[in-house]
């Protein structure tokens, strides 16, 4: 069980090598906004499963110590955002350096993605 | 229900659905425990004894049956009362610690006092009379993804005991840790229980760790049977 993560990981990074090389052959046709989009959600969702034991320590430490819920929804969605915009950031300013100006609303599409990751934890926490 | 009753359980019952069929972890567990006593529940793996803790804690909610530690019934709380439970009135020691491990020592066991709205001063004061009392002041700045497993452990002690609960659940707290560690935790749960009248509930499948507890039993198939010493 405690490979399944890792190995969801390594499968969404695979998509995400692979949509990055459609994304670059294909970018001359114009289809760069879905698939800057769907980079963005594979490259998200690809680093949060590498990195889940944080959140989930998270989680069950704040659980165990008697936070209410609302606060423990707090504290991931924070540590998600601050994730999220790490994560983001760096590229996006390459992009846009590179005269990609769409690369700019990835930090934007990361922290939703992010956040709705968290949210989905949590509400499986509290089922 | 008398004054030094301080777990109560009343035929429990609990039922997993899982994809591989129905498991049934709890069949009817009657149990009574007494201030500041020690009890060990020991067990084969998947007998059940995680699952039973997890109920007192409140972290699982039982099927049928009630559940009453300190005069609260759990079974009847909504979370954010289960959540004011297990701040003050109930202190869980997961079998993998629960920490935080890119938080320091310190961060660990002030979490349940922050969340208690304590005042930085006096929960650092509290915090480092605990880890005085466990021996582990000297970490006390360590981020916990430093330290040992005997460490880890002890420091999830400290932060169980932070808000000076009344019941201590202990989930499998040697099966990480060499003879020698298990032992100092289990003298270190024996002071414990003696200096705070603390009352602690030790799940194992370990049967060196119930000639620590002043009553046993065993879990099996779901049933809880009490072991004459």
């Amino acid at each position: 069980m405690s490979l399944l993560p890792s190995c969801r990981g390594t499968y969404y990074a695979l998509a995400f090598s692979t949509t990055l090389s459609i994304y670059v052959a294909t970018y001359p046709y114009e289809t760069v906004a879905l698939l800057s989009l769907v980079l963005t959600i594979l490259g998200v969702l690809s680093v949060d499963y590498a990195d889940r034991t944080t959140v989930n320590q998270l989680i069950e430490g704040f659980t165990i110590c008697g936070a209410r819920p609302r606060y423990v929804l707090f504290a991931v969605v924070l540590l998600t955002i601050v994730k999220c915009l790490i994560l983001s950031i760096p590229p996006s300013i390459v992009l846009a350096v590179s005269g990609l100006e769409e690369g700019l609303i990835n930090p934007l599409l990361a922290v939703a993605v992010g956040v709705a990751t968290a949210l989905y934890e949590v509400r499986k926490r509290y089922a | 229900m008398p004054r030094d009753v301080v777990v109560l359980l009343r035929d429990v019952w609990k039922t997993y659905h899982t994809k591989w069929g129905v498991v049934h972890a709890l069949k009817g567990v009657d149990l009574v425990i007494h201030r500041g006593e020690i009890v060990g529940i020991h067990g084969p793996s998947g007998a059940g004894k995680t699952t039973l803790l997890k109920i007192i804690a409140g972290l699982e909610k039982p099927d049928r049956g009630d559940v009453i530690v300190e005069g609260y019934n759990v079974c009847m709380l909504d979370e954010n009362a289960l959540a004011m439970l297990r701040n003050s009135v109930v202190g869980f020691i997961p079998q993998d610690y629960g920490l935080i491990e890119e938080l320091t020592v310190i961060e660990n066991v002030e979490l349940p006092l922050l969340l208690a709205g304590m005042d930085r001063n006096e929960r650092r004061k509290r915090v480092m009379e605990l880890l005085e009392y466990i021996g582990l002041a000297d970490k006390a700045k360590q981020k916990v993804k430093y330290l040992s497993g005997g460490e880890k452990q002890r420091v999830a002690i400290a932060r169980a005991l932070s808000n000076t609960p009344s019941v201590l659940l202990a989930d499998e707290p040697t099966a990480n840790l060499d003879w020698e560690n298990a032992r100092k935790v289990l003298e270190l749960f024996q002071r414990i229980s003696r200096d705070f009248d603390t009352t602690i509930l030790v799940v194992s499948h370990d049967p060196r760790v119930m000639e620590y507890v002043h009553r046993r039993y065993e879990l099996r198939d779901g049933k809880l049977y009490p072991v004459l010493s």
